[in-house]
């Protein structure tokens, strides 16, 4: 069954999620390191970046049934609730934690070598390595996800069809992934 | 492998958690199968009364619920944060989360002779019914450890499929008569399966009919959405709101034992100068399940606060804001607004003070308003 998940799309992971563990358990391994890493260049703090990925996967499995496949592909989404959460947490000072609460999450200690292997990996933080995807991929993921542009508003922009942009972005946030599970399979082949 | 094993984990559990609280609702299915087993039963005992050949009521066995404070027994899982030997004290409160009509359990724990500073929440925020008297599974940590059902008042027992039965207890902190099964789970069970017994021990099952009200929510920064209700800041006021979730049309809940709430509204709220991560507050405006136009019932565990009339606290224990039973309450019209979280009753005042409830849209009749002049030293009526 695992191996089936494996091979599930982000959309079926999600909406899985609500009857099925195993398959919100791979979607967090899906995302993880893509969600800390860029959690860990935006706070620069390892204790932080890690309770705010817990709060941020909190809240996705909260709002996992109202994901729909397309126009927004799964790892803006999540991104995008990373953002705000970021946002919320800096505005108010404190460590946003409402879909924690929500969900009852346990507050639990990270150990230190957890919070070692978040600085490793901010080391080649993800902000950079979207230097390494295409151009028009690279302008897409930040228009989207940092600067939260509509696909219309992104498309206008670059001179394509929304629908243009959505891949493009989609298909950089996959990039993307691959780019840093490789990293992190060096880490964990290192370690 | 991942890169946060810890928060992997108590993601995962908390989501096993939800599932076994949807579970039980689901489950409902295979009541209605035993319902028409207990039927043909009942149908053979009726046959066997009518002969002379019906003997006695069955006699109900199993293990004794232990109460809900006590010390925690051995057997815990290691990350839980019940430890043995430490106090542990069950609470129950009424869901504040928008449309879901319940209540929300928890096991509070601290060292011995000191405040709770820790615990597990568990809310289905189901309520009791006559017919699905089950409202509040709490499969312990990672399906093992210290874990309780909470019943209506006519379950005499609960069987748990992989565990055996346990005879559920009354408590004079549960309201309404509601009863408790406290027990330790030493392995895995289905305890999304739990099924009540009667005195008789007969199986009590059928489907709740509770209502979900439909909702819509709104991420902080966006405007609020319309609703039935609606909690606005105050102008001047050093609270903000963030993201919430409003009941967008009130149905009464008429089938619940005992007087449940309906959360109407439900908002984040931040109170920057508070700082800290333990100051965040959730606000919610509640209404009488059964009848949203009427005066709800007093929340229970809540003690009118000193030189603050009109103003209710949950006293006895504080445990970790996760929990979000620490609140204050003020009657406002035919409604209730709660604030939890935060450390102190007086931040909790400050947020409560800085919100404004608007009127409940479904019953023009019902105004709830905060007024001058409108409050009162008890749960009753307002002046």
């Amino acid at each position: 069954m695992v191996g089936d998940l494996n091979d599930a799309t982000d959309f079926e992971l999600l909406q899985l999620s609500g009857s099925d563990g195993e398959a919100f358990a791979v979607f967090y391994r899906r995302y993880e390191r893509v969600v800390v890493g860029w959690l860990m260049r935006q706070t620069g703090r390892p204790e932080l970046a890690a309770d705010l990925t817990a709060e941020v996967f909190a809240a996705a499995y909260l709002a996992a049934g109202r994901f729909r496949e397309g126009p927004e592909p799964a790892g803006a989404w999540l991104l995008g609730i990373a953002r705000k959460k970021v946002l919320q947490s800096w505005r108010r000072d404190r460590i946003e934690a409402s879909a924690r609460r929500r969900l009852a999450v346990e507050r639990v200690e990270v150990s230190d070598e957890a919070l070692e292997a978040v600085e490793r990996l901010a080391a080649v933080g993800v902000t950079e390595l979207l230097d390494e995807l295409p151009d028009d991929q690279r302008r897409a993921v930040r228009a989207r996800v940092v600067e939260e542009l509509a696909y219309e508003e992104l498309g206008s922009i670059v001179g394509v069809s929304a629908e243009t942009a959505r891949k493009r972005v989609s298909r950089g946030l996959a990039a993307l992934r691959r780019r840093v599970e490789q990293i992190g399979g060096a880490d964990d082949a290192a370690a | 492998m991942t890169l946060l094993p810890e928060i992997e984990a108590a993601l995962l559990d908390a989501v096993a958690r939800d599932h076994a609280a949807r579970d039980g609702r689901s489950v409902e299915r295979l009541r209605r199968l035993v319902r028409l087993r207990a039927r043909a039963l009942a149908l053979v005992a009726a046959m066997l009364v009518l002969t002379g050949s019906a003997t006695a009521a069955l006699m109900l066995a199993g293990e004794r619920s232990a109460p809900l404070s006590g010390v925690v027994p051995a057997g815990q899982v290691p990350g839980s944060a019940l430890v043995a030997g430490a106090r542990y004290d069950i609470q129950i409160a009424p869901s504040i989360w928008a449309g879901q009509i319940g209540w929300c359990g928890a096991i509070g724990t601290g060292p011995r002779s000191s405040p709770l500073d820790s615990g597990i929440a568990s809310c289905d925020a189901t309520a009791p019914t006559a017919t699905d008297p089950l409202f509040g599974i709490a499969p312990g940590f990672v399906g093992r450890g210290l874990a309780y059902v909470l019943t209506g008042p006519s379950v005499a027992a609960v069987r748990i499929p992989g565990f055996g039965t346990v005879l559920t207890r009354a408590d004079a902190r549960l309201p309404y008569g509601f009863r408790a099964a406290v027990f330790n789970l030493r392995g895995p069970t289905a305890l999304a399966r739990t099924v009540a017994l009667n005195r008789s021990g007969q199986v009590i099952s059928g489907r709740s009919g509770l209502p979900v009200e439909p909702t819509r929510s709104w991420f902080a920064g966006q405007p609020s959405v319309a609703g039935a209700c609606s909690l606005s800041a105050r102008r001047d006021s050093p609270i903000e709101l963030g993201s919430g979730t409003v009941v967008t049309s009130l149905r009464p809940a008429r089938s619940i034992i005992g007087r449940a709430f309906l959360p109407c509204v439900e908002v984040d709220v931040g109170l920057p100068a508070a700082g800290g991560t333990g100051s965040d507050f959730q606000a919610a405006v509640l209404l009488d399940a059964a009848d949203p136009g009427a005066l709800p019932a007093p929340l229970p565990g809540m003690e009118p606060v000193a030189r603050h009339p009109g103003v209710f606290d949950r006293s006895t224990g504080d445990p970790a804001p996760i929990m979000s039973l620490g609140a204050s309450a003020e009657r406002i019209g035919r409604a209730w607004l709660v604030v939890t979280g935060g450390r102190t009753l007086s931040q909790r005042l400050t947020v409560m003070n800085g919100l404004r409830v608007g009127p409940v849209r479904r019953h023009p009749h019902v105004v709830a308003q905060r007024e001058a002049g409108r409050r009162s030293t008890t749960q009753g009526a307002p002046r």
